[in-house]
């Protein structure tokens, strides 16, 4: 098996900068992280933490701070005659989804649509940057601090964004902003080392507290919090952690927990229980302890003042309790949703991943760290040209894959095969790789079901022709790219963000043999853009594989099929338009009253032969549809047992499949059966469901429900499915960490199975190691002398039969290759695999804040 | 939560929380009290000690909380602001810590015995008391190799510290009173879990009258190259403490065994000289020189090595000068060299009986005497250096040895391998038999003899007894670590005084019974007005079985003629061959038929006959046990034969290991011995001792030992005892025949006798022809 192990594309996820749980009223949980390239990513907690969707950002555009609001009173209940209106006015604001702000120091606050996932609405603060953001309990009103040290208000109730009013200016920017628990006064940490508690309705400074200054520089408050009981929390630039009494203003208890900036800080809702953590990575943990047992036994104080009267001195005090060490570089912010099911502290920073710790359980428990790549492949493949195109930020890059040659390959095994050509390689039964780190997976191609057991890293390859960097286009316009698309036959290149999809042709550079161009095809923008799509760009695109369409994803989920054979004349036409995404079906005038069912598009996938088209969106509704005959074919998914759309898809081609509770994740067309698609799931299950016959495969049917239980225990989401011509029964399906061999002619065999080829291989040696110990024994018994051999254990022998037919289980995972960002086949036992290593990420991050060994 | 020991707890004083600390060197706080936080504890975790935390201690008012551990550094927590305030470099681990009530003082007990008292304002040291460093060291990385010598200044005991030190103790103030650091180190804790190794003070001695130290030490942590040296210290009458005056680098390549001075009194002006002996098969001697280009000035002296000894491929295992420093005897295997220092001429060689044990210590005794003592594994030798023999020989585990340098008396110390009691035994080298035996229920670690002359409440009486000791005390270390000094008591009304002194200051660093008692109970009851009979007769049996020649107690004269040619040192001596006439002559006197020399020698053939017969006994009486009837055969005492049958009778009920009266029992100059001189054997069983001291007054130590005792009734007889013995030692002139004797009667082999004198002193046999 040749393997191009592609460690070449330098994909750099970027910075966390915001956390934002929303509010405990909206279901289902979601977490908004913004990044410091504007991306803000939704993840859903459920079904261990998926990647919903991503919201592209632009230059210029890092977010410094994330709020979801809820709304969950009426503003003015005057307008409502009844109160059964009132209660219908309420009902509705609570099932209205969340609403997402983000503010960052271009100045803006933006509200963002999570369905086309652009930006709904902005406001200029009129006061420089915005450092921070915090909406008060009920969610009517935001505060923001701003560059120039005041405090605004904007009115965001009823699905308003509004100026307000502005408070009283001070020295300083102001970096933190709380509000009490009543709403009634803001507290805010600024830049003059200084925190202060201002009155509402007033807009005036009522209290201000200072903290420490070194060296006459003042300490930057970063962080502060209100508690429930009113206590304030504040951290600051030297690393102290500080209570301060909420009413009094006056210090309560100071630590100095942590060695460099403290950043963030959370509370849980009971106000018993206080994180923080910042440059020093370090996360602390505060709980509050009574000091004394019963205040109302202990005596008083023997002064007259207070005697007779009970011990008035607080009985409670904050500890510093525990603290771990997550991350490798500063952290940057923090969320806590202490509920269950969530109960999940999460954490993030400069070093690009999310993590997530279980809060209750804190410090006794296992965090995970979310993987930072994106979950919907960047990279696309033409097989035929060999060529890999993949996105960034801002930036499309094509490599012309490497060829290798075999130079000296020691197979672990008995012999040495020295000085193979590549087609002598070819040709001696074994297949071979190459690549631009080339390993070679060894095993006999004549046996196209051979276990990947006996598979092998057999050698690295020389590589007679390096891969080669062929084309580099960068993005003119301030928006990240969001899709893009290379064709089959290398000819056509499809870039889309938010606003506008474009369509390259590539050509041959004239000057520079080997390298590519790209020429803009200028009509291809207007002859798309219609009145109802003006504005919007593409989430997905996908060429036919002959090339000859371009499919579009439109952000309005709208779905688009542009013909591309007319070029020449600079012609394009929409052949057809889906509407289904929108709850609707191709009539997109109809759009008003159906917008609760528009929902983001967030998988797309084209049959081999250029059939069947398939859509999902995060409701969940998998739509295919003929490119033959254009239209749609099934609709499948969470809905469809719905009344409306069962009447509004009541045709002939309708058809039910069983309801899918999980998101899906990924939808594939099987290259050799063209009519099969692959649902993978979000917990990792997946179907295979035959769009011709309008129902699932005989072996879906059988196994789908009862995977390996190891497999389904993979907390990282199925990312894709590779086929192998060689191998036309054998799915590859893989994911961030490993890659899982799935031979569909055989059954799943034992749930319980151990799936980790290198681990079943181990467990076999031991197998036969002991075995072979037992032989030795026998042996030795027969020529008369009795050794002490401990008698082997009993696991590793096992029961007779298990594991001698290795067809007990079909599914072998291999963990070889990792992190993975794509998977595919370019040609018969030949796998491109992209590989973007953690370290690569992590030496391209500024130094991290030093901490002293001991020892050293 | 955590899955570390826990090595200390502490409560809280006003909040309900209690403090653990664990062996990674974490302190947790426990809030688990209140009814929220029983299920759930909230604990809180200070952490700044790298390794284990020993000991912590809250302030009454609960505002601090104090730590010690490994580091030697005292952590003071403010609990409130978590703020950490250090007192660091107190030079050893922290093993507890306490606060006064007023919490105006902090008292640390420190690894190394010592209390440190510091005020808690600011943290300033009060007071340090310093106990035996050594005690609390970890013994298996830092064995007690210097074992306890005696600086002869001040008189101090010189042992080793904690490593890399030597710790001067005043045993009689119990005053610690200076530490030298022989190599100096950082003392830094261990980073990682591996201990560091450090250097090792091996060895130490002194000179004259305390004018320069030796010592070497060495660190071998098995990665870096291995480090020797050798140091010279000299004193400093201003700093009242040696300062280093020349460092040797690797003054042999393999680890050196042993060490010594060469004892030229300091008055005269001669070059000290120093011998170390190594495993690399040489010995080396050191002397002083003036370096060269310095002035006159007596502080630009340097040592250096003068000579280099090699014999014969055998690797040195001890050495030592004579008292006089006019031989020097090297200890090889089973053979003693001696060597004349002055010109490293080879003089001779002493041949132990072929045991095939390797000699381990050999030690020349004080007093001017002729002796030299030498210890194998199982084995006690005397030799008599003018003879070249063994005088004398015991089958013993000699644990420890110390020779006094005041008298010719040395003491062994013998552990009994299967109980915690230790025996003392005091020896005249002129007799085996032992002049004093106490026993002490517990082990000895090491043992010196300590001058008590500069200690007036330790002033020598006249009495027999203090001959015993002489002018020393013995001073010993037990198994708990603890020094003891062994001394004489006293009965009489002074004297208790002075013994209740004497305990008080005895009783080092820990609360263990003086051993003295067991002393005073022996010797209270022989207090009682010895007769002066009774007196002269043990001093003339001490003398016939060291001479084994007389027939009289009553010869003064001769006697006293005879022992003034044998005090005077060995080296002044004219040739023994020169002497010999006179010598025995004056020390046979009447019995006087000498004959010529020729007559001599043949009378020399006839008792070697008689020698095969008496070595047929012999070896009987190695292997069997010995009956009643073999062991009354005329004995020197009629004492010792009484007690004889006593002791029979009680191993035959016993049956258990270990008395040693019996040992005595056994002299084998019995009747059909035609020599007088003495080897005695350690019988193998012998009755338990009980540990009460009555039934040793009564049972033993009146009848070995040569006291009178209060116990009228065992009274010797020694005239008797004598007079039945007068025949034998008539018969035993010649120094020939007694070194013969002496050969047979230590090895049952005559094949192998005969060989080993042939191959290891040609010289003293071809001597021997030659008359």
């Amino acid at each position: 098996m040749e393997v191009h192990r592609c460690r070449f594309v330098k994909y750099q996820p970027a910075s966390i900068n915001a956390l934002s749980y929303t509010p405990r009223t909206a279901k289902p949980t979601l977490l908004a992280c913004g990044r410091a390239n504007g991306n803000i990513e939704i993840w859903n907690p459920q079904w261990e933490w998926n990647l919903d969707k991503t919201i592209p950002g632009g230059a210029n555009m890092s977010v410094e701070a994330l709020v979801f609001t809820h709304q969950t009173i009426l503003t003015d209940e005057d307008d409502y005659d009844t109160e059964e209106e009132k209660v219908e006015a309420r009902k509705n604001l609570l099932a209205a989804p969340p609403r997402l702000f983000s503010a960052g120091l271009n100045a803006y606050i933006m509200e963002w649509n999570l369905h086309t996932l652009q930006a709904q609405r902005s406001v200029d603060s009129h006061g420089g940057a915005i450092w921070c953001m915090a909406a008060n309990h009920v969610n009517t009103v935001l505060a923001i601090g701003c560059e120039d040290g005041c405090v605004r208000l904007f009115d965001i109730a009823d699905g308003e964004l509004s100026f307000i009013r502005s408070f009283d200016k001070q020295k300083g920017r102001i970096l933190s902003v709380a509000w009490s628990p009543d709403d009634k006064y803001i507290v805010t940490g600024s830049s003059d080392s200084s925190i202060r508690k201002w009155d509402v309705t007033q807009g005036r400074s009522i209290a201000r507290m200072t903290v420490e200054k070194l060296r006459r520089e003042d300490t930057l408050v970063w962080a502060v919090s209100v508690l429930a009981s009113g206590t304030i929390v504040s951290g600051d630039s030297l690393g102290h952690v500080k209570f301060w009494d909420g009413k009094l203003g006056t210090m309560l208890q100071t630590f100095p927990a942590h060695g460099a900036d403290v950043l963030c800080l959370v509370a849980s809702r009971d106000g018993r229980t206080v994180f923080t953590s910042g440059v020093d990575r370090k996360l602390n943990q505060f709980h509050l302890v009574e000091t004394s047992i019963s205040s109302k036994k202990r005596k008083a104080p023997s002064n007259n003042s207070s005697a007779g009267v009970p011990a008035p001195t607080s009985t409670t005090k904050w500890i510093l309790a525990h603290n771990r060490r997550f991350h490798s570089h500063d952290v940057r912010a923090l969320a806590l949703e202490e509920d269950r099911p969530v109960n999940a502290l999460v954490s993030g920073g400069i070093d690009v991943s999310l993590v997530v710790c279980p809060a209750q359980e804190f410090p006794d428990t296992t965090q995970r760290r979310l993987s930072c790549l994106p979950q919907k492949p960047v990279v696309s493949v033409s097989k035929t040209k060999r060529l890999m195109l993949c996105r960034f930020t801002n930036v499309v890059k094509v490599w012309r894959l490497g060829k290798g040659r075999l130079r000296v390959l020691l197979v672990a095994e008995k012999f040495v095969i020295s000085c193979l050509t590549l087609t002598q390689w070819r040709s001696s039964h074994y297949c071979q790789l190459i690549s631009s780190n080339i390993d070679l997976l060894r095993f006999p191609a004549s046996a196209p079901t051979q276990p990947y057991l006996d598979m092998d890293i057999g050698a690295h390859l020389d590589l007679v022709e390096p891969q080669q960097a062929v084309l580099e286009m960068t993005m003119k316009d301030d928006r990240n790219i969001t899709a893009s698309a290379l064709s089959e036959n290398g000819m056509w290149i499809a870039v889309a963000e938010v606003e506008e999809t474009k369509l390259f042709k590539v050509e041959d550079d004239p000057n520079y043999p080997g390298r590519l161009i790209v020429r803009k095809q200028k009509q291809f923008a207007s002859s798309i853009v219609t009145p109802s799509t003006r504005g919007f760009g593409a989430h997905y695109l996908l060429f036919t594989p002959d090339s000859s369409k371009l499919v579009i994803a439109m952000t309005n989920s709208q779905v688009l099929v542009v013909d591309l054979s007319g070029w020449q004349e600079q012609r394009y036409e929409i052949l057809r338009r889906f509407g289904q995404h929108r709850g609707m079906g191709e009539n997109d005038e109809r759009n008003d009253d159906g917008d609760e069912q528009v929902s983001t598009i967030v998988s797309m996938t084209i049959s081999a032969d250029g059939q069947w088209l398939s859509t999902g969106d995060l409701l969940n509704r998998i739509h295919v549809f003929n490119l033959d005959a254009l239209q749609v074919r099934i609709y499948l998914g969470l809905y469809v047992s719905d009344i409306v759309y069962g009447r509004h898809c009541k045709d002939e081609y309708h058809t039910t499949l069983p309801n899918f509770a999980p998101t899906h994740t990924t939808l594939t067309f099987h290259s050799y059966h063209p009519s099969t698609l692959i649902v993978s799931l979000a917990s990792n299950e997946f179907y295979l469901y035959d769009v011709e016959l309008c129902r699932l495969t005989d072996w879906s049917r059988k196994y789908s429900e009862k995977l390996p239980i190891k497999f389904l225990q993979f907390k990282d989401k199925i990312m894709g499915f590779g086929f192998n011509p060689a191998r036309p029964n054998t799915i590859v399906a893989w994911g961030v960490s490993y890659l899982c061999l799935i031979d569909l002619a055989k059954g799943v065999g034992d749930r319980d199975a151990v799936l980790n080829v290198a681990k079943r291989k181990r467990v076999e040696e031991d197998k036969a190691e002991a075995h072979k110990k037992v032989e030795r024994r026998r042996r030795y018994e027969k020529l008369g002398i009795t050794t002490p051999m401990p008698e082997p254990p009993r696991s590793a022998l096992g029961e007779e039969g298990e594991g001698v037919e290795d067809d007990g289980v079909n599914f072998q995972v291999l963990h070889k290759f990792q992190p993975l960002m794509f998977l595919d086949f370019v040609g018969p036992d030949s796998m491109v695999v992209v590989e973007r290593p953690m370290f690569g990420i992590l030496e391209k991050l500024p130094p991290s804040f030093y901490k002293a060994k001991y020892g050293t | 939560m955590s899955h570390e020991r826990i090595t200390c707890l502490a409560s809280h004083p006003t909040e309900p929380c209690v403090a653990t600390g664990d062996d990674r060197g974490r302190i947790t706080l426990w809030y688990c009290f209140t009814a929220a936080t029983v299920k759930k504890p909230v604990t809180s975790t200070l952490h700044w000690h790298a390794h284990q935390v020993n000991y912590m201690t809250f302030t009454a008012d609960g505002v601090y909380l104090l730590s010690g551990g490994e580091e030697a550094v005292l952590v003071i927590w403010q609990l409130e602001t978590g703020h950490r305030q250090y007192l660091p470099r107190l030079g050893s681990e922290i093993r507890s810590i306490t606060v006064s009530p007023d919490q105006s003082l902090y008292a640390l007990g420190h690894l190394d015995n010592s209390v440190r008292v510091f005020n808690a304002l600011d943290l300033d040291i009060k007071q340090a008391i310093q106990g035996l460093k050594y005690a609390q060291t970890d013994h298996l990385t830092n064995p007690l190799s210097t074992g306890l010598v005696i600086e002869p200044r001040n008189h101090h005991v010189v042992l080793n510290g904690v490593p890399g030190t030597l710790q001067f103790y005043n045993a009689y103030t119990d005053r610690h009173v200076l530490e030298l650091e022989v190599t100096p180190r950082n003392k830094a804790s261990r980073t990682d879990d591996k201990e560091i190794v450090q250097p090792h003070v091996d060895l130490v001695a002194f000179w004259g009258r305390g004018e320069w130290m030796a010592t070497v030490d060495s660190r071998d942590d098995g990665e870096t190259t291995p480090e020797l040296y050798l140091k010279f210290w000299r004193w400093d009458p201003d700093a009242q403490s040696y300062t280093l005056n020349t460092r040797v680098d690797a003054p042999h390549a393999v680890p050196i065994t042993s060490l010594a001075f060469h004892p030229v009194p300091s008055g005269r002006n001669a070059c000290p000289l120093a011998i170390t002996t190594s495993k690399d098969k040489t010995f080396k001697i050191w002397h002083l020189v003036t370096q060269p280009g310095a002035g006159q000035n007596e502080y630009d002296v340097a040592w250096a090595c003068r000579s280099i000894g090699v014999y014969r491929d055998y690797v040195p295992h001890h050495a030592a000068f004579s008292d006089d420093g006019s031989i020097l005897a090297v200890a090889y295997g089973q053979i003693v060299t001696l060597w004349d220092p002055y010109t490293n001429t080879f003089q001779g060689v002493l041949v132990h009986p072929p045991e095939h044990r390797v000699v381990k210590r050999i030690e020349f005794l004080g007093g001017n005497s002729t002796f030299l003592v030498s210890v194998t594994r199982d084995h006690l030798y005397v030799w008599n250096l003018l003879t070249c023999t063994v005088w004398w020989s015991y089958q013993i585990k000699v644990d420890h040895l110390a020779a006094d340098r005041q008298s010719s008396h040395f003491i062994v110390a013998n552990n009994f391998p299967d109980s915690s009691d230790c025996r003392f035994l005091v020896f005249d080298p002129r007799t085996p038999i032992p002049v004093l035996i106490h026993s002490v229920p517990d082990k000895c670690r090491a043992l010196a003899y300590l001058p008590r002359d500069d200690l007036p409440s330790f002033s020598t009486d006249r009495s027999g007894a203090s001959s015993v000791l002489g002018h020393s005390n013995v001073i010993f270390l037990n198994q708990k670590w603890d020094l003891h000094v062994l001394g004489q008591a006293q009965t009489d009304e002074g004297s208790d005084r002075d013994e209740t002194d004497a305990r008080d200051k005895v009783s080092l660093a820990s609360i263990t019974p003086a051993p003295k008692t067991y002393f005073s109970d022996i010797f209270g009851t022989i207090r009682p007005k010895p007769s002066q009979e009774q007196l002269k007769a043990a001093a003339a049996a001490q003398q016939a079985a060291v001479a084994a020649a007389k027939d009289r107690a009553g010869k003064g004269e001769e006697e006293e003629k005879a022992f003034d040619l044998l005090s005077a040192p060995s080296h002044v001596m004219p040739s023994v061959a020169t002497v010999f006439e006179a010598f025995m002559e004056g020390l046979l006197g009447k019995v006087g038929e000498v004959k010529e020399d020729a007559g001599r020698m043949e009378e020399d053939r006839d008792d070697e006959k008689d020698d095969e017969e008496a070595k047929e006994d012999q070896m009987d009486v190695d292997v069997v046990v010995p009956s009643a009837n073999e062991l009354s055969v005329p004995a020197p005492s009629l004492a010792a034969q009484d007690l004889s049958e006593q002791e029979v009778a009680i191993a035959t009920k016993g049956g258990a290991f270990g008395f040693l009266g019996n040992q005595f029992l056994r002299q084998l100059t019995a009747g059909d011995k035609p020599n007088g001189h003495v080897v005695a054997k350690q019988a193998p069983s012998t009755p338990h001792y009980p540990k009460t001291n009555g039934v040793f007054a009564n049972g033993k130590a009146n009848g070995t030992l040569a006291h009178d005792s209060s116990d009228t009734d065992m009274e010797p007889e020694p005239g008797t005892g004598w007079n039945d013995k007068t025949p034998v030692s008539a018969r035993t002139p010649k120094k020939a025949v007694v070194d013969e004797e002496a050969r047979r009667v230590a090895t049952p082999k005559k094949a192998v006798v005969d060989e080993a004198r042939a191959v290891a002193t040609p010289k003293s046999a071809g001597k021997k022809r030659k008359q």
